[in-house]
């Protein structure tokens, strides 16, 4: 799936500042040929170039429902403190190539029986904006909130509120955001929730949701990579076997947390990689050892890794969890 | 050292050396409490994975713990790194794994090892992680029956059901007395240590002709109170479970004693089932539960203190068990479980809260004159007034049942009966044939 061969070439075909920021791209194939389709949640695996000059991987929502045609959108934020992949994206001009892995969708829409609620959170709009177009384009009812630091902001300010959505600021402070108690309220058959934004505010969603007695397979959720990046360590996918997940691991993010986020449920006790409670088998990749628990033979060995501290020296880990 | 055990148990009286030599004392610990079907606990005790409840197996600390896949696991509490007892004494969640307090070494809830820290210092030393004695050793075997857990130290003897024999209907009669045909412990639990051999208040269990001398201050006081009341007033509920002490002995005499194999017994009910309010609403609840005919059969079998020998007494219409610690030849902790029949209305819990607290609590009026009794008993025993302890009243008359045998309610048959199973455990001949004993016999 990920080799050379599912690979898109795509040529920059206009850049629209949306915030300070943020700004849109609308890329297209650079042979004019339509994109392979891809359903509202799917994301594009761009390939950056960093500031340390290695090439990274950065997965892109596609904000735009697919239009057979050769065309899609993205919109990226740019993170100056980040290892440089966002940075890239915002130098880049209108004729600018670019590669990608063509779309994956972890974060499908399930529309149900009842009209599913849409629940952003700062970048996290793009995925969320693409479901609520396609719905609109169907005329089919949903529920639509994106919350956002403040009205500068906001990305696609005027595209959510015309498509019917509440856009909610808090001022940088939590306790003025959402009501999730309110807005989730108690779980009804057919009624799916899809939730995308930083770490803090999904897990949110994802417990009071749960709280509130929401099935897990009503909740969908996906994470964007907003952590600070620490110097050196680059993002990763991890494929989680017997749970069929595949994960992005950003800079600045535990593997542990990712599988957290997750609803993976996985052991864990110390945090700092001494107790082993978090060792798990690895299959494929190759992992990057930062625990003290491991033997050293162990480590050489390479087929297993604590999750909480280490990281993957191969671009694509794939786990036997 | 060997101890000659030889000619202290005869068919109708022990010599005083079983209750107050430690020397026995430890073989019981060996022969009889590590061998036999032990009562662990209830399996609402420890409702979801990560649950644990301490008790002791003859003289091992364990633990009773629910693994994630929901199987119960009855392990000894002790950490096979240092040896520190994994959970505190008592009752709790350990989360998704235990962790030991020392050295932090963890462990699945099933008692596999699931990881040390400094796993490196390993490497090369005779010490191999995979090696199952790295994980908490488990006890031979457990078993459970109608949700009641059961261990035992040795891999050999008896099946659960057929160690519980005839009082297996006391447990079945425990649980279909409740609606939903289940109960669960609730409402803490009451420890006494009292200051005796464990086997004295096995025997009170079932000794009626005590009640009305030991406990005259309790009955009388009882009877009184009710006396006082305005003339028609109904006995209220906490003067029945009293003054029922007070029964002359030919009320005794015409109940039924049973004994069975392996010590076990039961004496039948000694309370009328009552009409108030709070009983008729529970006899409601079951009949709307299981229909009228039904209802009628579980609630015909009204039985008092149910032995089962050596580790508890359930009460099954007053929904408690009472579990028998030996702690030494003279300290014995008894601990009381107050049950909830699911699906019955909450005034029946609370009635057997008030059974709990007004006949069996140490802070009660009717316990602490057992209490004394036993202390006595013991305290005589170490004497050197003499040397045997008469088992002789109704001797001889006990009639034969299937596994058993049967008495009138003031027989000593069962102090007999358990002391032919004790015998047949510890390899004591008491002079009788074998096919005569109730204990070990087959």
């Amino acid at each position: 799936m990920n080799g050379a061969s599912d690979m898109l070439a795509l040529v920059v075909d206009v850049v629209t500042p949306l915030t300070p920021a943020i700004k849109a791209f609308v890329l297209r194939s650079a042979n004019g040929e339509p994109l392979p389709p891809f359903a509202p949640g799917a994301h594009l695996g761009v390939q950056v170039v960093q500031a340390n000059g290695r090439t990274g991987q950065r997965a892109y929502s596609l904000a735009r429902p697919h239009d057979g045609s050769g065309r899609c959108e993205i919109a990226v934020l740019c993170e100056p403190q980040g290892a440089g992949g966002s940075a890239w994206m915002h130098a880049l001009q209108p004729g600018a190539s670019l590669a990608a892995h063509a779309p994956r969708n972890d974060f499908a829409l399930h529309a149900g029986s009842a009209p599913p609620l849409l629940l952003a959170g700062g970048i996290g709009i793009t995925p969320l904006l693409c479901m609520a177009r396609s719905l609109a384009a169907e005329d089919r009812p949903f529920e639509f909130v994106y919350a956002t630091r403040s009205e500068e902001a906001t990305a696609y300010l005027n595209e959510v509120r015309a498509l019917g959505g509440t856009v909610v600021h808090d001022g940088g402070d939590p306790a003025r955001g959402l009501d999730l108690r309110a807005l989730l309220a108690a779980p009804t058959p057919g009624r799916h929730l899809h939730v995308c934004g930083p770490r803090g505010m999904v897990q949110a969603v994802v417990e009071t949701a749960r709280a509130l007695g929401w099935p897990d397979d009503h909740v969908h959720f996906e994470l964007f990579a907003g952590a600070i990046e620490q110097a050196g360590d680059a993002a990763f996918e991890v494929h989680t076997l017997r749970s069929g997940k595949t994960l992005a691991v950003p800079p600045g993010q535990s593997l542990l947390d990712v599988l957290i986020a997750a609803g993976l449920d996985p052991l864990y006790d110390c945090r700092q990689g001494d107790c082993g409670v978090c060792v798990v088998d690895v299959v494929e990749g190759v992992p990057d050892h930062r625990d003290h628990n491991l033997s050293p033979r162990e480590k050489a060995d390479g087929k297993t890794l604590c999750t909480c501290v280490s990281r993957a020296k191969t671009p694509h880990l794939v786990l036997d969890i | 050292m060997t101890i000659d055990l030889q000619g202290l148990v005869q068919p109708d009286r022990v010599h005083k050396r079983v209750y107050t030599d430690p020397a026995i004392f430890e073989l019981e610990m060996d022969r009889v409490f590590g061998q036999v079907w032990i009562y662990i606990g209830h399996e609402s005790q420890v409702p979801k994975p990560g649950d644990y409840f301490t008790t002791r197996l003859g003289r091992e600390p364990v633990m009773m713990v629910r693994h994630a896949d929901g199987q119960v696991h009855v392990m000894f509490n002790r950490c096979p790194h240092k040896g520190a007892k994994l959970v505190p004494d008592g009752s709790g969640s350990a989360g998704k794994f235990l962790r030991c307090l020392y050295h932090g070494w963890t462990f699945k809830c099933d008692g596999s090892l699931l990881s040390v820290p400094l796993r490196s210092g390993y490497e090369c030393t005779a010490l191999d992680l995979k090696d199952p004695q790295y994980g908490v050793r488990k006890v031979a075997r457990v078993a459970t029956h109608r949700g009641f857990v059961f261990a035992s130290l040795s891999a050999d003897g008896p099946k659960l059901k057929e160690f519980l024999g005839g009082v297996a209907t006391s447990l079945d009669n425990f649980c279909d007395r409740a609606p939903e045909g289940e109960v669960e412990v609730a409402g803490g639990v009451q420890r006494v240590i009292q200051r005796n051999n464990w086997k004295i208040f096995f025997e009170n269990l079932h000794d009626t002709i005590h009640a009305v001398a030991t406990h005259e201050s309790s009955w009388r006081a009882a009877k009184e109170e009710h006396e006082a009341m305005p003339a028609s007033t109904p006995k209220p509920f906490e003067v029945v479970i009293v003054d029922g002490n007070g029964e002359p002995l030919e009320f005794w005499e015409k109940l039924e004693l049973k004994g069975y194999d392996h010590g076990h017994g039961f004496m039948e009910g000694i309370f009328v089932p009552p009409t108030d309010p709070v009983s008729l609403a529970y006899v409601a609840s079951l009949e709307a539960a299981k229909g009228a005919k039904r209802a009628e059969e579980i609630l015909r079998v009204n039985r008092h203190n149910t032995i089962v020998y050596p580790s508890c007494s359930p009460h099954t219409s007053f929904q408690q068990i009472r579990v028998i610690r030996p702690l030494s030849v003279d300290r014995t902790l008894v601990e009381i479980f107050s049950f909830r029949l699911k699906g019955a209305p909450e005034a029946t819990f609370q009635r057997t809260l008030k059974y709990t607290n007004i006949v069996n609590s140490p802070s009660s009026n009717v316990m602490p004159d057992d209490l004394e009794a036993y202390n006595r008993v013991q305290e005589g025993l170490g004497s050197n007034g003499g040397d045997w302890v008469s088992m002789h009243r109704a001797a001889g008359r006990d009639q034969p049942l299937p596994g058993g045998r049967g008495s009138n309610g003031n027989s000593e048959m069962p102090s007999r009966n358990m002391f032919a199973a004790w015998a047949g455990y510890m390899g004591v001949d008491t002079g009788v044939k074998t096919n005569e004993h109730a204990g070990s016999a087959k």
